[in-house]
């Protein structure tokens, strides 16, 4: 376990990589930090600070990726994938292997060149293909800055390694597990993010002679939003800490709804200006709506709980004293 | 496990069980599930508020006689030591059997941790009984014009002798009609917070009356209570003269963070029996699937709360977060139960205990400081917004 003197100071240190100007990918930044120590000693505290931060300072860097495909080599037992890139759901279409071949419809976020891609198929297998085999084209976004590519093309099967059955699954799940947990603490950065610096401009913005934070419309707003985030917030703790599946889905499920909230309610706080590129906001509101999609939105997130209520009829708790 | 013998009731526990919380659960499951004692109470329901007080009391007298509910309480107020978390595992251990909790646990667990501190005089003497069920305690507070604003209560307390003599009235006391004493908050000073008082009255006097008030679930679920120069002797005043207000807000620590962890037992409970009732249906996923995660929210957090008051931190107002999202976890679950059962919810004989506890979760907007009362304390407090 980190000590609190540790812990300030990595977080200064990553603030401060999650907010230069500059085109050297993160991982490079981060190896110059010692970061895979750092992950390494203490693993949960390290990403847990990671992506808070990163939601804190609506950072572009691409840090999920390499997690994602960091959680499928290890539940693989195939430290090769490490390098490679996970292609997610795309909305546009699914990923399918037919007889002869590979046809590929993925979402990545940095463009995988020739590394490995691993695209899950027909919703069970995974295929692993070369990314130089595919195209790779640059989405235009709710968010613009987080970069989004979509990745297309059809491959003859003989170029494609096949993972089948339980293995597959397995480690798809545990890939969904680790990045749900961690956009959860992302999202759940953006809404502490959010609600205190909205909170903070109440009292500074002046309307009939005092400031607009002593109405109670606007206090009840942002306390309202508090409260969820403060939940999403220990869900979030609590996922990493357990790493198990049903508690990164909660998890996900509260910290997109605690960021939405919380954004909603900041925005009327803020007035005109937050509608504007003048002021931060706009950052963090189109960055939730993105962030919330990926693994599940925290509807889809909501009705998935509830029909695993309904259909195992048991009402499991997380967490013991 | 063997049961062993009432008459030595710490030896029901084994040292182990004073290490863990999860050790003393997993034994206290055990007992519960196979001591034919236990039987009466496993998945009761009751048919009214006092039949069930009655029947529940056995449950109190049963758990302290073996030891069980004693731990947790320090030992010089007839407890076996150990923390606050042992009797949240006991509430979740309760919960997990379908067994309702005695209306008297959550009482104690407003009000003692308060006389602990600021009458252990009181506690020492009288916990044993209540802890026991052989006595049962209101909280008297509110006034018909003191709700949200408690500050402006006007019960009068008068010195008189070796104590005081009380007048006025209090309302919506939480089981005063079946209660025998009452902590009671009146004035013996001036106007504000500096001239509230905290006492602890009988109720079994002449010079009071306690007539019960039925609730939206139909039952006498609080009482009014009328003082005309009722007597409290002056060794039950808790804490001292003027510190009323004081003691109020620190008991609100354990009525809005330890209440939200015993309640979120219950939301995962009656999920429980509402998935076992009902018939898998998509078009209720999501209701319930948020239910059950604002549960998991307040469960998780309240959870940190307990750990927080089992190390003796003080807690400040952000145990208001608590509450709130106790409310936003009741409302949600119940809502939830409601609609997945559909329209036999509102008509099945035997879901009568379960409607009865629907139409009880509309209050928790209201009790213990409302949810508007909450918000403003929350952002002020909490978040720094400005005071007007
Ligand atoms: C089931 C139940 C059990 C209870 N048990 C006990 C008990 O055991 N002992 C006891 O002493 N009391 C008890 N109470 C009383 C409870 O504490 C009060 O109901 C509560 O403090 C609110 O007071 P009130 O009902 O007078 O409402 P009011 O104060 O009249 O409030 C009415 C409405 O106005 C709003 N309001 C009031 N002031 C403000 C403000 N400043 N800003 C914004 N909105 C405001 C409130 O939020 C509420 O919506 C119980 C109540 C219930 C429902």
């Amino acid at each position: 376990m980190m000590d609190t003197d540790t812990l300030d100071m990595l977080r200064t240190s990553l603030r401060h990589v999650l907010t230069e100007a500059t085109n050297v990918p993160l991982a490079d930044r981060l190896g110059e930090l010692g970061w895979d120590e750092v992950v390494a000693d203490d693993p949960v505290t390290a990403l847990h600070t990671l992506f808070t931060l990163k939601g804190d300072t609506v950072s572009s860097a691409d840090a999920l990726g390499p997690r994602l495909a960091a959680a499928l080599a290890d539940a693989l037992g195939d430290p090769q994938l490490t390098t490679a890139t996970v292609g997610l759901e795309s909305p546009f279409g699914p990923s399918s292997l037919t007889d002869g071949s590979l046809t590929v419809d993925a979402v990545v976020f940095t463009p995988p060149s020739d590394n490995p891609v691993v695209v899950r198929v027909d919703g069970e297998h995974l295929a692993v293909v070369v990314g130089s085999a595919l195209t790779c084209t640059r989405l235009t976004t709710t968010d613009g800055e987080l970069a989004q590519f979509r990745l297309t093309g059809t491959v003859p099967a003989a170029q494609v390694q096949c993972i089948e059955g339980a293995t597959a699954s397995i480690a798809w799940n545990a890939m969904v597990t680790h990045g749900r947990w961690l956009l959860a603490c992302e999202l759940v950065g953006i809404a502490q993010h959010v609600t205190a610096s909205a909170a903070q401009y109440t009292g500074e913005r002046i309307q009939y002679g005092k400031p607009i934070g002593t109405f109670q419309a606007l206090q009840h707003r942002i306390a309202t939003a508090h409260v969820l985030v403060v939940g999403a917030a220990r869900l979030a703790e609590h996922a990493g800490h357990s790493g198990d599946e049903w508690s990164a889905l909660v998890a996900k499920a509260v910290a997109g709804q605690a960021a939405e909230t919380a954004c909603t309610q900041a925005q009327q706080c803020y007035g005109a200006i937050g509608f504007t590129w003048e002021h931060e906001f706009h950052h963090y509101l189109r960055r939730t709506y993105v962030l919330d999609r990926l693994l599940g939105d925290w509807r889809s997130l909501e009705r998935e709980i509830g029909n695993e209520l309904m259909n195992s009829r048991h009402v499991p708790k997380i967490g013991m004293l | 496990m063997t049961a062993l013998p009432d008459t030595n009731p710490a030896s029901q526990l084994s040292a182990e069980m004073f290490e863990s919380p999860t050790a003393y659960a997993a034994a206290l499951e055990a007992f519960l599930s196979t001591d034919e004692r236990a039987t009466p109470y496993l998945g009761y329901r009751p048919h009214s508020l006092e039949d069930s007080a009655a029947h529940l009391t056995g449950l109190q007298a049963l758990l302290f006689d073996s030891g069980w509910s004693r731990l947790g309480w320090p030992e010089s107020a007839g407890g076996l030591g150990g923390d606050p978390r042992f009797r949240a595992a006991m509430f979740q251990t309760l919960w997990n059997l379908d067994i309702p909790i005695p209306e008297p646990f959550t009482t104690l667990e407003i009000l003692v941790p308060v006389l602990l501190v600021f009458a252990p005089h009181l506690s020492d003497a009288l916990l044993p009984g209540l802890l026991r069920g052989d006595d049962k305690w209101a909280q008297a507070f509110s006034e018909p014009d003191a709700g949200s604003d408690l500050a402006s209560l006007r019960t009068k307390m008068e010195p008189d002798g070796d104590g005081f003599r009380l007048s006025g009235q209090k309302v919506w006391s939480t089981f005063g009609h079946l209660s025998q004493r009452s902590v009671l908050l009146a004035r013996s000073g001036g106007p504000g917070h500096k001239g509230l008082t905290m006492v602890l009255v009988d109720l079994d006097q002449p010079g009071i009356e306690v007539r019960p008030i039925r609730a939206e679930d139909g039952e006498n679920h609080f009482s009014e209570i009328f003082l005309d120069n009722a007597w409290v002797p002056a060794d039950r005043v808790i804490g001292t003269l003027g510190q009323g207000w004081a003691i109020a807000m620190y008991m609100l620590q354990w009525e809005r963070g330890a209440w939200g962890w015993l309640q979120q037992g219950r939301f995962h409970q009656r999920l429980q029996q509402a998935v076992e009732l009902g018939t898998p249906n998509a078009e209720f996923a999501q209701q319930l699937g948020h239910a059950y995660a604002m549960a998991a929210a307040l469960r998780l957090t309240t959870k940190q709360t307990v750990e927080r008051l089992a190390r003796e931190e003080q807690l400040g107002p952000e145990v208001s977060v608590d509450k709130l999202l106790l409310i936003d976890a009741e409302l949600a679950t119940w809502d939830a139960i409601r609609a997945y059962l559909g329209p036999r919810f509102e008509v099945d004989d035997t879901l009568q205990w379960l409607r009865h506890e629907y139409l009880f979760s509309r209050a928790a907007p209201i009790y213990g400081g409302s949810q508007e009362i909450q918000r403003t304390l929350v952002a002020q407090r909490v978040l720094g917004m400005p005071r007007d």
